[in-house]
């Protein structure tokens, strides 16, 4: 790289004959000394009016020591770029020059500038004939000529011994002789820095040559390796694009070019090597005009003129192959500034806000191609890709692209509301439709495409974007990852302030989708977590009071004006939010009222499914929270039925181990996940899932023990309890699944404190909510707990009572009579316990109802006759006579009349058996 | 008073009756008590000879042997036939009665009827060679409670038939067309066809002693060694009818539950061979007659629903019976208990 672009050697030089312009400057000016312009002649075109002086008789000596100064600045430069065939010819004609011009020499000595010519050209020589390697890579004629270049310059140099003796012992002699001598001087020395910078870079240049050769090799061979140097590269592109930042002189450094070159041209690079040296080489001349360009500019006045033609300039060039983003950027930057109407300002700000997001889209393209290569890794480079997304290897935050685009938006947001003359429509039509060619739609998860007729509104929706893509890509225990959740409320209050500006233009739609995306930053935090933040810092962008009212305002905007997708995403919001709080009422009145239960499966977009299930959850949770079992589990059902809750909620991949996913589909699975500060606790779902459903089960249960096709309410619990079947021995429970199981197992045996214990020693309850919220869930779970043993008692039971006294089930149960009262009231009624009440003595008068087995299998078996007798009616009429089946069928049924018959008798009799061997007891 | 014949000379395959030896009894089950599992099912071949007398034919079981234990049945055939024809010629060498008459297994609740033993494969097999054969039936459980449990059944003359033509014709015999009873047009039958009743009949049995046996027995009651012990019978004490009435009512749920499969699965058989000939008659070139298709495409066997349905049936007959029984010992005992004098 430091062959062709700048490194702080080079810089240093520049900064150098800077220095020298300004004292030759002042010299030319006392002196008038012409000669010296030929020395800066060649770089700067700014210094061409200096020679536009007058003109002056030049002597003889100062003619041939005019062309003797040429050829060694020709020699100097052939020495630089290393060609010993340009220099042994300058160096002949040198010598012919010296050899005509013998007459001045004996008169005046050999020129100092002849001296340090000669003995740098030995030093020069020397160290390269030394250098075996650069040796080898010359051409064969290049090496020749360095051979006879080294003879030469003995023999020459033999002349001249005491001379160089002389200089090299004192380089820098006596200053104030004349300005010949200080001449020489200054080229000397500039000549012996350049030297230096020479041999550094010469040092640096076998090296880096190699380094690249390893790139590529690694390239071919590992990826990662690959990848690893590429961040290299680019982070040091970024650190030179830092330093830039701070001075204007500087922020054209070549790094940029390179990294450039690296982002559109790493492909290639893959290719062949040749190539990228030859573009970069190309990029170094495409380097240059910018660079004198910004140098105009800084030093014109920043006119409007001038600002328009630019920006036109900068245009062209956009999105041409060559053209760095970064420079743009830099360039637009510095137009910005510049005081210039807010029509002109707008419209810079727009292209330079649309060329950053080309930035990060280019970065982000260029990153997702190596995900995909390395998709088969399962592994994404997840840091490493925000970190160039957003530039954050920059540690300050300000620093990051993510941050300045915000600033600019803002900015661009202040010019357009200080002058609400300006329309934003004329402002940035052409950009935005440039935007749009350059923004693949399929790259963000969010399926709205941007809209570009607004365009104010469509850059917040993609800083949005852009912001929940870092958030959902990052590792959530990162550094990073904290620093991007801080920069939810700058954007929330650009949110809000775009959105009011839209509302005082009238535009209400775009106002309610603005509202959108706040309500999305929003919804799912508690008002108390707010709060508490807000006792600590100033919440930006939210409200620390009166917050439901102030998000209801948010969705009533939405409801208002948005379109039906962003109504419906509203809704499921404010439901959440509402759920969040515990109003589960309010919650599901508007679940029930959307209609969205019926449709959402084949009408919406999946992310909109994704946040209906996370809504359901939450509002299964606060039913669960205030108690109602039932309809936690109703909602909780359908989502934990299948094993598939991460999926559907979108907090992880699902390992299915049959899965038939291809590549594909994870990859479209791995876009759809939800950051992680908007998880849902999965642990605290699915234990309050099973543990409702298992206090809605175990009673039924119970109670149904006979009926082996019985119908399970839950189908997860089911699956839980035959796993457990499935064990031979069951140790004590580890995981919470475990142990949820151990306390439906007591409950089954009526067993409440078991059961309790169990339960509530759950530390997952613990993530249920506040801590009064705790509290009264584990109230209302005891609670629960002990109706439901209750219940599990009576049905298994109280075959085997004549009579219960409430007493007894009040202690034993640790229960209120009123609360037992009830409970046995309401199971005699639905006929669940065949039982009166004696209230004079306060006890339960059980009714021998109970059935035997045989009757169970009685009933079953005739149940089951009862359908074969269906269907085979069903054949008969079909037209399809099954004769035998009809035959069997009626033998069966015959012969079944007759079992039932006997069963029963057999039935009735019993009673008297069992009373006669109890009279003969 | 016409002379005897013995053999399988004489004509027909009628059989009145089943007269056992005592010791063929005890053998069977002292085989079945080794065993010591009821669940297990034991076989063994039955010897003896076949007598017509006065028209009545009988088939005298003079001598039994077990066959090797069954669940090694699938190992190979030709073993336990080996083992049958060496036992034979043992038998020949010492004398005894060698002459092949059918065979006996053991059972747990009728499950000899159910499809999956071998039960009616073995005793077509059977009867086609010999056919007097009988097929023993032995009840351990049932035998526990006091009386012994022991039953002769044979396959009837018309489900030989279908039976011989159903392998004949590769297994497709059992169609639903070959079990229906046929008339002609004057409504006389032509072909009964098969029933559920018409796959076993019963034939009595009657138990045999020698007399030197006879009087030994006697000789032992008048004594009183056993006494009055001789007569009495347990099975009448037996008052618990709820487990015998639950496992019934459990198996017919079982049967009943494969009927129903069974009607399912045929039902989609017969509607696929249906297709098929459909299919093959709009592809044929010349219009197929409606017995090829019915050779090419035949409806699907009924005789696993056939075995199903009579299994039921069977275990509808003992509950029936037990009930019966149940029913006089209740109400005995109900009387007894209002009246103790």
């Amino acid at each position: 790289m430091s062959r062709f672009f700048a490194k702080p050697g080079d810089s240093s030089s520049e900064e150098e004959t800077e220095s020298e312009e300004e004292t030759s400057e002042e010299e030319s000016s006392e002196d008038e000394k012409p000669q010296q312009q030929l020395k800066k002649s060649s770089s700067f075109t700014k210094d061409a009016p200096v020679r536009k002086g007058p003109r002056k008789v030049v002597s003889q000596k100062d003619k041939r020591y005019d062309e003797m100064r040429q050829t060694v600045k020709a020699l100097q430069n052939a020495m630089k770029i290393n060609d010993w065939n340009a220099i042994a010819s300058d160096f002949q004609k040198l010598n012919q020059q010296i050899s005509k011009a013998s007459n001045l020499i004996s008169e005046s000595g050999v020129p100092k500038f002849y001296i340090s010519i000669i003995a740098k050209l030995a030093q020069v020589v020397e160290e390269t004939t030394k250098d075996k390697d650069k040796v080898k890579k010359m051409s064969k004629t290049n090496a020749k000529s360095l051979n006879a270049m080294k003879q030469n310059i003995k023999k020459n140099n033999a002349q001249y011994e005491n001379e160089i003796a002389k200089f090299l012992e004192n380089p820098v002699e006596d200053e104030g002789e004349d300005e010949d001598e200080e001449e020489d001087e200054s080229s000397e020395s500039e000549s012996e820095s350049e030297s230096e910078s020479e041999s550094e870079s010469e040092d640096e240049k076998p090296k880096k040559k190699k380094d690249d050769d390893d790139e590529e090799e690694d390239d071919d061979d590992d990826e990662d390796e690959w990848s690893s140097s590429s961040s290299d590269d680019s982070s040091s592109s970024d650190d030179a694009g830092r330093s830039g930042a701070t001075g204007i002189s500087k922020w054209m450094k070549t790094g940029d070019g390179s990294d450039s070159s690296d982002d559109d041209g790493f492909e290639k690079v893959k290719k062949k090597k040749e190539p990228k040296v030859r573009e970069t080489k190309a990029r170094k001349e495409d380097e240059d005009k910018p660079k004198d360009s910004g140098k105009k500019e800084e030093q014109m006045v920043l006119t409007e003129e001038n600002v328009k033609k630019k920006l036109e300039e900068t245009l062209a060039v956009r999105g041409k192959k060559g053209t760095s983003k970064k420079d743009q950027i830099a360039q637009l930057e510095v137009l910005a500034t510049a005081n210039i109407s807010p029509m002109m300002t707008a419209q810079v700000l727009v292209h330079l806000i649309s060329s950053q997001f080309d930035l990060i889209t280019a970065q982000f393209l260029h990153h997702q191609a190596q995900q995909r290569d390395r998709a088969g890794l399962g592994l994404l480079p997840i840091s490493f890709e925000i970190e160039n997304q957003n530039g954050s290897k920059v540690s300050s935050r300000d620093q990051c692209l993510w941050t300045k685009t915000m600033r600019n938006i803002r900015r661009l947001l202040e010019v357009l509301s200080e002058n609400p003359e300006l329309n934003e429509e004329n402002t940035g039509q052409s950009a935005a439709t440039v935007s749009r060619a350059q923004v693949p739609d399929d790259m963000f998860e969010d399926d709205e495409p941007l809209q570009v007729a607004s365009n104010l509104v469509s850059f917040v929706e993609r800083l949005d974007d852009d912001l929940y893509l870092s958030l959902r890509l990052l590792d959530n225990h990162a550094p990073e990852f904290l620093k991007r959740l801080l920069d939810i409320a700058p954007f929330l209050q650009l949110a809000e302030d775009v959105q009011t500006y839209y509302l005082k233009m009238g535009k209400k739609d775009v106002a309610a989708r603005l509202a959108m995306r706040r309500l999305e930053h929003l919804y799912y935090k508690h008002d108390s977590l707010v709060a508490k933040a807000g006792t600590i810092v100033q919440q930006h962008g939210d409200r620390v009071e009166n917050r439901a009212a102030f998000i209801e305002e948010m969705a009533m905007l939405v409801y208002q004006y948005g379109d039906d997708t962003i109504r419906t995403k509203a809704m499921l919001c404010q439901i959440y939010y509402h759920a969040l709080h515990d109003r589960f009422y309010q919650a599901r009145d508007m679940m029930l009222m959307s209609h969205l239960q019926d449709n959402i499966h084949q009408s919406y977009t999946i992310p909109t499914q994704i946040l209906f299930n996370r809504t359901m959850a939450q509002l299964g949770l606060s039913a669960f929270r205030c108690g109602l079992i039932m309809d936690a589990h109703n909602c909780f059902d359908e989502l934990c039925c299948n094993n598939r809750l991460k999926e559907l909620l979108a907090q992880g991949i699902s390992s299915q181990r049959y899965n038939d996913r291809n590549e594909t589909q994870e990859r479209a699975e791995r876009k759809r996940q939800t950051p992680y500060h908007m998880h849902i606790n999965l642990e605290l779902i699915e234990c309050c899932h099973l543990v409702g459903a298992f206090l809605l089960e175990i009673p039924k249960m119970v109670a149904m023990a006979y009926d082996s096709k019985r119908k399970w309410t839950s189908r997860a619990l089911k699956r839980v309890f035959d796993n457990s079947d499935r064990n031979p021995l069951s140790g004590p429970p580890e995981t919470t699944r475990d142990v949820i199981m151990a306390g439906a197992r007591a409950l089954e045996k009526g067993d409440w404190r078991q059961c309790e214990a169990h339960i509530l020693a759950l530390p997952v309850w613990s993530q249920i909510g506040s801590e009064e919220s705790v509290v009264k869930v584990t109230e209302m779970l005891r609670r629960k707990i002990k109706e439901e043993a209750l219940r599990t008692f009576l049905f298994a039971y109280s075959a085997f009572y004549d009579a219960l006294s409430l007493e007894q089930l009040c202690d034993m149960f640790e229960l209120e009579r009123q609360v037992v009262n009830t409970l046995v009231s309401k199971m005699i009624i639905s006929e669940e316990l065949f039982a009166s009440w004696d209230q004079p003595t306060g006890s339960i008068v059980m009714h021998k109802k109970e059935r035997s087995r045989l009757h169970h299998i009685g009933l079953q078996y005739s149940d089951l006759l009862g359908k074969l007798v269906e269907s085979n009616e069903k054949v008969m009429s079909d037209g399809m006579r099954s004769f035998v089946v009809g035959i069997s069928v009626t033998a069966a049924t015959s012969s079944s009349s007759r079992t039932r018959l006997a069963a029963a008798g057999s039935e009735g009799l019993e009673g008297n058996v069992e009373e006669e061997t109890e009279g003969l007891g | 008073m016409t002379e005897p014949m013995y053999g399988v000379a004489t004509a027909g395959t009628r059989l009145d009756c089943v007269q056992i030896d005592g010791l063929v009894v005890l053998k069977i089950i002292k085989h079945c008590r080794d065993e010591g599992n009821p669940s297990v099912m034991i076989s063994g071949q039955l010897l003896g000879m076949d007598i017509t007398l006065e028209g009545t034919t009988t088939l005298e079981v003079t001598s039994c042997f077990p066959m090797p234990h069954s669940s090694e049945e699938d190992q190979s055939g030709e073993e336990m036939e080996s083992y049958a024809t060496e036992m034979l010629r043992c038998m020949r060498e010492v004398n005894v009665d060698n002459n092949t008459v059918g065979w006996y297994q053991s059972s747990y609740m009728n499950s000899w009827l159910d499809p999956e033993r071998p039960t009616v494969a073995t005793q077509f097999q059977f009867q086609d060679t010999v056919p007097k054969s009988v097929c023993l039936v032995y009840d351990p459980v049932r035998t526990s409670t006091g009386s012994v449990h022991l039953k002769a059944y044979r396959l009837t003359d018309r489900f030989m038939a279908k039976y011989k033509q159903h392998l004949e014709s590769n297994e497709h015999g059992f169609t639903e067309q070959d079990i229906r009873p046929k008339f002609d047009y004057s409504g006389k039958c032509l072909d009964e066809g098969v029933t559920i009743e018409d796959i076993f009949e019963e034939v009595p049995i009657r138990i045999h002693n020698s007399t030197l046996v006879n009087a030994m027995l006697y000789d032992w009651a008048c004594e009183g060694t056993m006494g009055a012990k001789m007569h009495c019978d347990f099975e009448r004490l037996d008052l618990s009818t709820r487990p015998f009435l639950e496992k019934s009512m459990e198996l017919m749920l079982d049967g009943i539950e494969n009927l129903r499969q069974d009607q399912e699965r045929s039902e989609y058989r017969k509607r696929d061979a249906e297709r098929k000939r459909k299919d093959y008659r709009r592809n044929a070139r010349e219009e197929p007659s409606k017995d090829e298709l019915m050779k090419l495409f035949p409806d699907p066997s009924r005789l696993e629903g056939l075995l199903i349905a009579n299994q039921v049936s069977s275990y509808c007959n003992s509950v029936a019976n037990f009930s019966g029984l149940s029913f006089n010992k209740l109400y005995l005992i109900k009387e007894l208990q209002e009246n103790p004098k």
